[in-house]
Formats: C-alpha cells, structure tokens, sequence
C-alpha cells in the first residue's frame, strides 16, 4: 500500500499494515527529519525490518543527496533475511512506480561465508580463509606474477579486474545467494564484489563488527560519508558486541605458537638480507620518513589492521628502536619473553593498564610507544617480506593487537590473569583476559561521525539503559505495545512445580533432584500437548549438559521420546545447523520435536521459531549470567562508579533481555500464536523487566502459576487458538487497511487541531510544545505567535 | 517415443534414436549447423542429471576408435512441458540399444569402459540411475496411474461401493465396447482416486526409538523383559552395532540370556548416550564392543545437502573471522561429546527418525528459482497479506434463459408474482397501510402490530371463509399457512439431499423410509442412478470426440441409455407395486377397524408415500439429462443423415 508520513510517501509492500508499523515509521521520520539519534522497541515479530527499510528507502528516494543507509545486524541468517525483504521490497516498487529505480542494495559477511575458490572455500576457519585468500589475492603475489613467477592466484579475484569497477554486478539488491549465484555464472569472486561495490551501494547491510570492531571497520567502512542513515537492528546485545570488539585473551598455548611465528619472521628477514636486503632497506626508509602509508591500512589485502579505534591513533612515525626489522623482531621476542613470565603466577591478578606498562618497564625497559605501534609495524613487516602463509602467524598477530591496546587505553580496561580455569582445578592452564569495561568506547566514533544513529530491537527495556551505558543522548525513546484483535501469544510465568515446590536454576539449589524433577515435568507435560515444534531454553551449556543427562537417567527423555524428537544445540556448529534442519523437517511432517538450547547460544541469535516451529517456548531458569566471573565483576563495579548502574540492576536486565529475545523467537506475524513459559520463582520479581508488550499480555492470573495449572491455562490457550480465525476479525484492529489508515490520520489530526485550539486558548504560544508536538507542530505554533 | 527436441552445443535441434537402434542422431533445426550421427555400439557410457536438477541433459560418451581419448557429446532436453519425460524415454531406448549392441559382440568396445573412472566433469552429472528411481518420481502421473491395474484392483477391493459400481456398469456395457475401454474410461473419471489412494498407500508410520521404550519391569521381585519381536528388529536397524554383536555371541549365547544382559550392560548405556559410571556390572563378552567406532552405529541418516542461509550456524559464527574477545565464563563453555555424550546421541536418534524424510529446505541453491523465493516466503507477513486471490473461472452467461428452459414454472413464484403488479397500485397500498397504522396509533392505543400487518385473530374465522376477504393480505391465516408448509417442504428436501451427516450416519433403510421406499428399491434405484451417470459420462466423452470411428460406439451406447430409462422405469414399476401392496394392507386395516369398531377412519391415499412418483421425483434430473442426451444424438444424427443424403444426391 501507499501513503504519506507528512510529506514523505511511504511504498508498503503489503495491502495492510499493522499500527505499530505505522507509529513505528512515524517515529523513525521524526528521528531522521531531527538528524539524532533514537532508540525504538518493537514487539518481535511485528515486521520491524520491512517497516525499517520502506521508511528509510523512501526517505533517501525522495532526497537530492540520497542518505546511505548502513544497516547493521547480528548474524548472517538475519542479514540474508534483511537482503530478502529489501529485495521484495525494491521488487514492489518497482511494480507501483512503473520504473526500476537506480538502487544497489549488498550484503557482506566473511570470506568464508562469500568464497567460491574451489579450495579455500572448504577451510574450516574463516581466519584461514581470510589468510589463504590473502596469498592469493594480494598485490605483491600479482607483482610476483607479472614477473613472471609460478604463483598460485585465485582466478575469481582476477577476473574481476576485467569489469568496470563502478559496476561489477548490475544494480539491483542481492542476497548472499544471489551474490553466490552470480559469482558462480560469472566466474568472479562474491566477497571482493561486494567490497568494492560498497561506495556505490544505496544499502549496506553487514553485522555490527564491520563498523564496531577497529580491526575490520578500518579497512571496510571507513569511506562511508558522515550523512549516513545508520541502523543497529536485533541490537539489544550490542553493548557486548562493542566491549568484545577492544577485547582480547592470551593463552600459554598462543604465546608458544607467538614464539615460533616470531622465530620463523626473523628466518625471513636473514633470508631476505641475503637475496633481497634492499627491501628491507627501503622499508625502514619508509618508515624513517614517517610515511604511515595512509592508504596501506585501507588496502584490502592488507595483514592485519590496527585494532585501536581510528581516533586513538598516533599520527607520527614509527619509534626508531623498532623500525629496523631486526630490531623489531628483538622487540617482540622480548615482550613475549615477558609475557610467559607472568602467565607463571599461580594466582588471581587483576591490574588496570598503566600498572602493567610500569611493570612492563621496569623489567625489559619496553616503552608505551613502540609498544603502540606494534601491530601498524607487524602488517608493514609481514607485507615487506611478502609472506603467503600468514595464518601461521596468527598467534603473534594477538600478540600484537593485544600490545596495541594495552598500550592505546589506559581507563576502561582491565587486565586480569587467571591461573586456573575453574576453582577446583589443580592444573593451571593460565588466561591473561584484557577486558574492555566500557561499551561507549567501542561505539563512540559511529555516534560521532554519523548524524542518524537508530537502536531497535524487540527487547530493550529499560529504553534508558542503552542511552546510558553507551553515552549518547536521543531524539526519540519509544516502546510500542502490540495491537492484537485476539491473545495469539500466552505468557505465563511459573514458580512452582506440580508438588508446589519452587522451581529455579539458581546455583545453589539448581542440582537438587526435586527441582529437576519438576523441569522434566513441565518438558514432558509441554511436549505432550503442544503441537508440531517446542523450543526450550537453559540459561547456559553447563546448566544444559547437566540437567539434560540427569533427566535422561531419570527416565524423563524416555518419555518425551513418546510425543517429540529430541534435539539439541551442540558445539558444533554444522552439527547443530543439521539437528535444527531435522527438527525444522519434524514440524513440518507432523512428527513434532523440541529443541533444546542456550538463552544465549547460536541458535537463540538469529533463528527464528515462527508458526508450528515454534509453538511453545520454554524458558527453564532465568538466563542469568555467571555472577562468579571475574570479567563480569570488574564491568559491574565500573558499570556502577561511571554510569551508576546497580550491579543487581544490570544483571537482571541483562537476564531479562536473554530471556525476552528468546520468548520473542516464536512469533512472527498477528496470526501466528505462541506459548511462552517462563518457569523459575525469580522470574516474579522480574516481571516489569520484561518488554512492555509482553508485559502487556501478560495477566495476573497467569502471573504465578505451578506446572499443572499452566499446562491447563495452555490446553485452554490452544483450544481457543484452533477456533477458525479470519484476518476480517483483525481488520481495523490490529491490521490497518488505506481506509483504517486514512480514518486514523484523520483523527490524529483533529485531535492536533482541538490541541492546538486549547492551547490557543490558554494563553498561546506559551505552553511548551510537547513530544508530540513533532515539526509541524513547532511552525503552526510559530504561525500563532505571528 | 525416439525423438525429442534437444539443445546441442547451444543449439536446438532434435535428438533422434533410429528404428533399428544401431545410430542416434542429432539434427539442428538450423539447417546452417552440421548434424551428428553416433552409432550406438560405440556409445561406452550414458550419464543424466540427477532426477531433481532443474536441467535435463543427457551425456554420451562414445570411443570411435579404442584407444584414443573418448569424446563427451552432451544434450541438453529443451521442451518446457516434458524435458524430463522425454530424456527418460530417449535414455531409456539407449540403454536397451546398448545392452543390444554390447550382447551381440561384433565391434563392441571393452565393457570395461563401464567402470571406468569418470572424469571429473564440470556439471554435475549423476550416473544413470536405475528406472526404478524414476519411476517412483513419476508414479502419480495420470498415465502411470491409468496403466497400474495393481493400484486398480485394489483400490476396488478397498471400496465395495466402488466395486459395485464398476461392476454393474461393466455388465450392463455394450457389448460394442471392450472390456479395456471400459475400464479406461471408467478410471479416466476417477484419476484422483486412484491418485489419492496411491499416495495413502505410500505413507508409512515412521518409527520411533525403540531402546527408550524398552524396560524391564518388575514382577513380584524378578526383573522382567517384555520385548517383542517387531522391537528386536527395530533395534537392529536403528543400531546396527546391536546387529553385529547379536550375531557374534548368539550361537554362544542362549538368545533370552543376550537380551537380559544387553539390557543391563554398559554397552547399551552407550548406546543411550549415558555416562557409565564405576558401579555399572561389567560384561567382559559385551563391554569388548564398548570401544567400536561411533560410525559403525550409523546406519540411514537424515542428511542435507545443503545449509539455507536462515539456518547456517556455521556461516554466522564465522561472520566475523577477526573475531577476539574475551572467552565465555566456563559455564557459557560447552563440553566435549566424551563429556556428554548424550546430546549427539539424541541427535543422531532423531535424524535415524527421520531418515526416510525429505528435509523441509531442500530446495537446490542452484534452481532458478533458488533459494531467494523461498526465503522470503518465510519472512512474509502472512496476516498482512491480502487473502489468497479468487481463483475461481467466473462464467460469463451470455444468455441466461437457456439454462432455465427446463421449468419455467418453478422458477420463483414469488417474482412472478410480483412482475404482475403495478408499482401504483403497490405504492397506494403501502400508503393505506401506513394510513391504518398511523390512525391506530392516533387513538391512543399504541401500535398493534397484528392489526397493521392484518392477522387479527378474532376478526378471522376458522375456515377463512372465501369472499369475506378477498385480498390476500400478507399476513393472514392462509399465506402464512401456506408459507410455513413452502418453508417446512424446503428444509425437509434439502436435508434429505444436502446433508452429509444424515448420510453419513443413517441407514439407507432409514433413508428409504423417508422418501416410502423399501431399502431394496432405493439401493436398486443408487445403482441404477450410478451406471445411468457412467454411461452418459462414456456417452458424451464419445460423442463430443466427434470421431466419425466411434460412432457404432455412440449408436451403442444410445442403446444403452434408452435401455437405462427402462431399467428407471422398472424401478418405479416395482416401488409402484410396492406402494400398492402398502395401500392394500393399510385399506385392509381400515377395514378390520370398521368391523372391529364400526368407526370408520378417514383414509388419504396421499399419505401413503413412495410409488412411481417418488422414483420419479428423485430420477427426473438423469432422465432429463438422458432426454437430453438422446435428443442431442438424434438431431445430430439427422443432420448427419440430411448431410449425407445431400451428398449422395449431389453423387
């Protein structure tokens, strides 16, 4: 359907819209007219991405400049389901307008997930991958050819050098599999396509490390121009994406291996001395000068990027004493030399960054500067002595980066040694964490460089908890609720088990036999009555491992095999791809199965459980995380001295946004209808954490239940569900049609006007305009005044 | 078939195999491009695309002269409608040429050739697969169906109504039409039968796992096995492992013994994926098989070929290659398969499940329509969606009396009625009303309904006599008498033929009592009814094929429908007979009664129901319809015979 926002006309691509969509839209113009930033919570489920890019592909359609929009989200799957709906959506405009807009519309992921290289492409690891393709792609090994050298090259990549490079794929939007597919037809590399395309692209949707993480959003996003729209979609969790990207873990094991990369480098260079010195020489000339090769860290084919953000960055030449190859290769080996010596400690130490440099000083006299440049100096020398193999030099390259940013940051960070693994372990096997406490440094430059910043997720209550964790301030916080014609989705929150004995998965009581007793109850009473697909969610592997081995000796999984398949998330990943694409197959064949899994493991990101899927989703225990962990403890206190965060008050809003998104999981459209149960006695105190729409829904006398009064509350709920239900009933109510939408435009307008006259008179222009005052509101009132 | 339209070289032609079979030839429909002949002897392989690819292609690869390098000719099958169809055929005709070739020796090629490595080809060709993949691919094909006399006969023996059906039709057949026309025009009406019986025949219960419904039991303090024979095969095939052990200690081992200490041995809680723990018994003949490889124990496996994008975990957790960060607190680490070994077994159980199934995204990546289609199904919004568009054919009737030629009369009365009226006159009528109503309410007495609408009880007689009210007013004794039965004749009329469950759950006596048959005449008369519809269905299909050879056929079957209208006739006959018995007995009664009483009773003939006129009633539709037919035949028939005589005259 058409219609306008103010000026703006809008091109749906479906006859109906929900009015959350509507508000939804309403609020994102107003966030992008006021060039700020917003935060919007949208019920899962409702289409937030359709409404996002019709919105936004509208808004750049009618602008002269034509506003890029970078849309950020958090897996792959949710990126390939992005492309498909702008895609479907493009594809209606093009049938309403009569024309194809000019529009390029790409997605990047990995090397591995986009290679076509017969070879390269079956390497487990994508660092492999990403070092594989390096040696056949990069510039020197093309030099190497022209000289006539026997080099392996990858002929994907060539054969992109006989395209225009403004136009290497035809316009239009791509999936991954089209982008595939149309390497594959046209025998030319995906990856380096969509790279290269980037500048040209009206839409860019990648995951959030291509413009969080320094070490990549360096090299891919930093043409991006600052009038860009950008968009952080399913970003409830992004706090954590940012504080992993300055993050960083050394092990004895990589140390070791940093050790034997750093000895094979400093056999190149005395290799290269005697076959080629003047490299080498012309190199430290280089560097002499201070000729930071600006356009070497953009270099695609490039080692290794800084991985300090671009403002941290010391524009000035490299330090004198590491500047010779030699010289730097000492550096290293000293600093590694170092580093195994603290890993000897046998307990618990944690210490801020500029306590470690002394240390670090006053033992090997390694300065804070060159320490700094570490990484920037590895990549030259890597690419000075034209190294093809470099994922053996992998482990230095932590070494590296890890050097950079303990050098780079001094407040935020902590660096904390663990000798041993757990607390009852006897064998050390020591982990040297430098950990980043603050998600707003991560995320800082975007909100500086980029006018238009929207976060939205399904689950971001408490809206001001990301404002304040992240530093930033918004044009527009917003929670919409979900406008439903029937109760198509049931949540319940259950304490008490059939014997009225507290059911939790806290720590203390989590293995006693009654308490697991009571969860295998609810499993098989759930699996016995609902339909097609069940989801169940544990708060971690461990929690999952345990009681899943439990129930099976008590006979529990005997009987669920009575009603259900069972499957589990495993820690492999291909294995569990193929258990969801089993139990995706006993849904649909009427089989039935439940799938087992992690609040906050891979399949609980990205994969949806919509319609028979998922008719029924357990949540056994609050997903809380574990409070022991010493990462953990050092963000709370800093949570708590800088952004005056409680500590108790972050853990269960962390918990309750795991919990919320994978309650969420199971419903996608008004039609689909869902059980949700969440089944701990902490969830009743947890109740006004959850999102307002679920909250919503959520009636008192469902609010505290035991096991048996919910399985009857969910016969009940189901029996309704299969009372045939036409989308007539919903018209009007929760979808609009172009008539319910004009009629409500209609009223928001007279109830604009009745405002207005109130105001009038009450004194004029002197009231305050209110938030839902909005532009035209602001030149009316300039009008009065006049 | 030996030709199809096939695309060689990226050019269209044809693909001819020879009558005899020694050569194939391919003909480009350009006559510019030069042709290729290969003969079949030489032809040392024959490869197709997989069954599910989207293209059809076939390759041949011939060595002209042993010993040189064999030449690959590939064609691809180019028809829109039956590319797959005809490349089974062409291949089909090959192989038996081939095997033609191969027997009679002569200049035949080492058979070796067979075996030969395949050379990596660049398309993904499958080896020819046996025919009878193929044709289980095409096995709800109308042709197939018609042809698999099997699937007939025992979907007739699954149905007795159909199996009368058939046979009485098959008795009463012209003796013109033979027995194999008969039966393909019987099933050519009944496809979708035979379709829908086929598919239920090949749905299978799909199994569950076995060793998770096994326990012992504990009868008065013994441990006890219940475990039947279906349970020990099952296990078998879901764990071959347990196959294997079986059959290396039976004979040793008495085979009650096996199963008791299987159960309880550490290999079965292996199997389970259970943790086994210091206290478990140990069987040193059982537990030497604890250390087999995991893989022995697969057995059919649910597999995907490919990982759609909506699920592939993998692809998302190397979305991010450069990925550090600090490592997950260690209850946030999974453990190991040795650790807990259960969840891959519960997996692997599921999928063993799920063996025979076609996995739900299995869509080839490499179709034209790919994967991008399906993906954004799944994203749709369905309830925002506009509902499935209306995909009904409207008729347009560009003359709509024709249809009602039938029955003027019992067209609606009612309009009738009303075409009869004058607007005026209705309008000045209302008026009054309206007047009378208005002037009640004026006395102050409030509006009586019963009076405004005419219906005053009291002012009505019992008998309404004629002439005191010569209007029929709406509301009156009469009409409303008269609508009530109009209504009540209605609802029993359609409940007698509209509803299902009555149908469905009453008897045919209970029918047959309801429209005064006895159950012998009605099931006569459904029988009847059944074959008179088979015969005009085979009557039409003959005579609109306007096959000048059928027309004995038609003229037969014309016969046939004439002798149809007796066998009604008959009915009606035997049911008028039978009604007449019922008068007899029920006069008789009355008789008894007068003589017993000396009262005597009012007797309506009337409500003894049935006779002739019931069959009548409910045949009068197909001796319409026969009626119809015959007269349709006979004018074409004198037409044809005006044309003919025409002709002969011109002679």
């Amino acid at each position: 359907m058409r219609f306008n926002i103010e000026e703006l006309e809008v091109l749906f691509p479906y006859p109906s819209i929900y009015p959350e969509q509507y508000a939804y839209m309403c609020d994102l113009k107003r966030t992008l007219d006021a060039g700020g930033h917003c935060v919007l919570e949208m019920p899962s489920g409702t289409g937030k991405t359709v409404s996002l890019l019709s919105l936004i592909v509208a808004y750049q359609q009618v602008q002269p400049e034509k506003r890029k929009l970078i849309y950020c989200s958090r897996t792959m799957s949710e990126i390939e389901k992005a492309l498909a709906e702008l895609k479907a959506l493009m594809k209606y405009r093009t049938e309403q307008l009569g024309y194809e807009e000019e529009f390029r519309g790409l997605g990047l992921t990995s090397r591995k997930n986009l290679c076509l290289h017969p070879s390269v492409k079956r390497e487990k690891s994508g660092s492999v991958v990403d070092a594989r393709c390096r040696s056949l792609t990069a510039g020197f090994v093309k030099e190497k050819k022209e000289r006539g050298e026997d080099v392996e090259m990858c002929v994907y990549h060539d054969n992109l050098d006989l395209l225009e490079p403004h136009n290497l794929i035809p316009p239009g939007v791509w999936t991954f599999d089209g982008l595939l597919k149309y390497g594959e037809s046209q025998k030319q590399c995906p990856y380096f396509t969509a790279r290269r395309m980037m500048p040209y692209c009206n839409v860019i949707i990648y995951s959030y490390h291509y413009l969080l993480d320094p070490k990549i959003a360096e090299r891919v996003s930093r043409e991006l121009s600052k009038d860009c729209i950008v968009v952080f979609d399913e970003a409830h969790n992004i706090d954590n994406v940012c504080i992993e990207s300055l993050s960083i873990d050394l092990t004895e094991d990589s140390l070791r291996k940093a050790t034997r990369g750093v000895n094979n480098l400093d056999r190149k260079i005395t290799e290269m001395k005697s076959t080629d010195a003047e490299k080498l020489q012309s190199e430290y000339a280089k560097l002499v000068q201070g000729l930071q090769e600006a356009d070497e860290a953009r270099n695609e084919d490039a080692f290794m990027s800084n991985p300090a953000l671009p403002d941290d960055l010391l524009k000035e030449a490299v330090p004198g004493n590491i500047r010779r190859a030699e010289h730097f290769v000492a550096f290293l080996k000293r600093f590694i030399e170092y580093l195994k010596t603290r890993m000897k400690v046998l307990h618990v130490i944690s210490e801020t960054p500029p306590s470690f440099l002394n240390h670090l000083r006053d033992l090997t006299f390694i300065e804070r500067k060159p320490l700094r440049f570490c990484a920037e100096r590895l990549t030259s020398l890597v690419r000075t002595l034209e190294l093809t193999n470099i994922e053996d030099y992998q482990p230095l390259q932590e070494v590296a980066t890890f050097a950079t940013l303990i050098a780079t940051y001094e407040t935020g960070f902590l660096l904390i040694l663990e000798p041993f693994e757990s607390d009852t372990a006897t064998v050390p096997n020591p982990i040297l964490h430098f950990t980043c406490l603050d998600a707003a440094i991560a995320i800082k430059p975007v909100f500086e460089r980029f006018s238009s910043v929207i976060i939205t997720s399904g689950t971001m209550s408490p809206l001001d908890m990301y404002p304040k964790m992240l530093a930033f301030s918004t044009v527009i916080q917003q929670s919409y609720t979900m406008t439903l014609a029937r109760k198509s989705f049931l949540p319940m929150i259950v304490p008490r088990g059939t014997d009225q004995s507290r059911i939790t998965s806290a720590f203390q009581q989590r293995n006693d036999p009654s308490v697991i007793r009571n969860y295998g109850n609810l499993l098989t009473e759930f699996c016995k009555l609902t339909p097609d697909g069940i989801v169940v969610f544990f708060p971690s592997y461990l929690y999952m491992e345990g009681i899943i081995s439990m129930w099976q000796g008590m006979g529990i999984l005997d009987t669920v095999w009575k009603y259900k398949l069972i499957l589990v998330e495993t820690p492999d990943s291909q294995e569990t791809a193929l258990a969801l694409e089993t139990y995706r197959t006993a849904c649909n064949n009427g089989r039935g199965a439940v799938l087992l899994c992690v609040a906050r493991g891979k399949v609980s990101e990205g994969i949806d459980f919509d319609h028979h899927y998922g008719r029924t989703v357990l949540c056994i225990g609050v997903p809380f995380q574990y409070t022991e962990s010493r990462i953990l403890k050092a963000r709370l206190e800093f949570l708590r001295e800088t952004y005056r965060i409680k500590e108790q008050e972050f853990l269960s809003f962390d918990a309750m946004r795991h919990a919320a998104q994978c309650l969420g999981r199971v419903l996608r459209g008004k039609d689909d209808y869902g059980i949700m149960v969440m089944a701990d006695r902490r969830f009743l105190s947890k109740r006004q954490q959850l999102p307002k729409w679920i909250q919503q829904a959520l009636d008192d006398k469902y609010a505290d239940l035991s096991v048996d009064q919910a399985v009857s509350a969910a016969k009940a709920f189901l029996r309704e569900m299969s009372v045939p239900w036409s989308r007539v009933e919903q018209r009007g109510v929760s979808t609009w049609d172009a008539e319910d939408l004009a009629m409500h435009k209609a009223k928001q307008e007279e109830e604009m006007i009745r405002m207005l006259e109130e105001e009038a008179q009450n004194g004029g222009g002197m009231v305050e305009v209110d938030e839902y005052g909005g532009d035209d509101l602001d030149e009316v009132m300039a009008d009065l005044d006049a | 078939m030996s030709e199809a339209s096939t695309s060689y070289k990226k050019q269209d032609g044809k693909l001819l195999v020879a009558q005899n079979g020694r050569t194939v030839t391919w003909k480009p429909n350009a006559p510019s491009a030069s042709s290729l002949t290969i003969a079949t002897s030489e032809i040392t392989n024959l490869q197709q695309t997989p069954e599910k690819s989207a293209k059809v292609s076939i390759k041949i690869v011939v060595q002209r002269i042993p010993g040189t390098p064999p030449e690959n000719h590939t064609f691809s099958f180019t028809s829109p409608t039956s590319a797959r169809a005809e490349q089974a055929s062409i291949t089909a005709l090959l192989r038996k040429h081939i095997e033609l070739a191969r027997a009679s020796g002569g200049n035949t090629p080492a058979p070796a050739a067979e075996d030969a490595p395949r050379q990596p080809a660049a398309l993904a060709i499958a080896q020819a697969v046996s025919a009878g993949a193929r044709a289980e691919e095409n096995m709800y094909e109308d042709s197939r169906l018609m042809l698999n006399t099997e699937l007939q006969r025992e979907l007739l023996n699954a149905r007795p109504r159909l199996f009368e059906i058939f046979n009485q039709a098959l008795r009463e057949k012209p003796d013109t039409i033979t027995i194999i026309q008969f039966s393909t025009q019987f099933w050519a009406a009944r496809v979708h039968d035979l379709r829908a019986y086929a598919v239920e025949k090949s749905q299978n219960q799909g199994t569950y796992n076995v060793l998770s419904e096994i326990k012992p039991v504990n009868v008065d303090g013994a441990t006890r096995l219940n475990i039947s024979k279906e349970q020990i095969q099952l296990i078998f095939k879901q764990h071959p492992m347990v196959r294997k052990v079986y059959n290396e200690s039976v004979p040793k081992m008495n085979e009650g013994d096996f199963w008791s200490r299987f159960f309880g041995s550490r290999l079965f809680k292996k199997l389970k994926g259970e943790k086994i723990t210091e206290n478990d018994a140990v069987d040193p003949r059982l537990d030497q098989y604890l250390s087999f490889n995991e893989d022995a124990d697969r057995t059919e496996q649910f597999v995907m070929a490919h990982v759609p994008h909506i699920i592939d975990l993998e692809g998302n957790e190397q979305d991010h290659s450069q990925r550090l960060g600090n490592r997950l607190d260690w209850t946030m680490q999974p453990s190991t398969n040795e650790k807990v070994p259960i969840l891959r077994v519960l997996n692997t159980m599921s999928e063993k499940m799920l063996a025979e199934v076609t996995p739900t995204d299995a869509a080839d990546p490499h179709a034209p329509a790919g994967m991008d289609e399906e993906t954004y199904k799944e994203l749709k919004l369905r309830d925002l969606q506009r509902g499935a568009d209306d995909n009904r054919i409207m008729l347009k009737i560009s003359d709509k009396k024709k249809f009602f030629t039938g029955n003027h009369g019992t067209q609606n009365s009612s309009s009738t009625t009303y075409a009869k009226r004058s607007p005026g006159k209705v309008l000045s009528a209302v008026r009054e009303d309206v007047r009378n109503i208005s002037d009640g309410m004026s006395s102050g007495r409030g509006l009586n309904l019963e009076t405004a609408i005419g219906t005053q009880e009291d002012s009505d007689s019992e008998d309404d006599e004629e002439g005191v009210e010569k209007k029929a007013r709406v509301g009156n004794k009469h009409s409303r008498g008269a609508a009530t039965v109009q209504i009540m004749g209605a609802i029993n009329q359609r409940h007698l033929h509209l509803d299902d469950q009555l149908l469905s759950t009453t008897s045919t006596a209970e029918q047959a009592a309801k429209v005064g048959l006895t159950s012998g005449v009605l099931d006569t008369l459904a029988m009847t009814h059944n074959t008179t519809v088979e015969f005009l269905h085979y009557f039409w299909t003959v005579f609109l094929s306007g096959d000048a050879d059928r027309a004995l056929e038609a003229e037969k079957l014309v016969e046939t429908l004439a002798k149809s209208l007796e066998r009604i006739k008959a009915v009606a006959d035997t049911a008028e007979k039978e009604r007449e018995r019922k008068l007899g007995e029920q006069k008789k009664r009355i008789e008894e009664h007068l003589q017993k009483t000396g009262k005597r009773r009012k007797f309506d003939p009337n409500s003894i129901k049935g006779g002739s006129k019931a069959v009548n009633d409910m045949m009068a539709p197909i001796t319409r319809a026969i009626g119809s037919a015959l007269q349709q035949y006979k004018q074409a028939y004198e037409e044809q015979r005006a044309q003919m005589s025409q002709l002969q005259m011109m002679l």
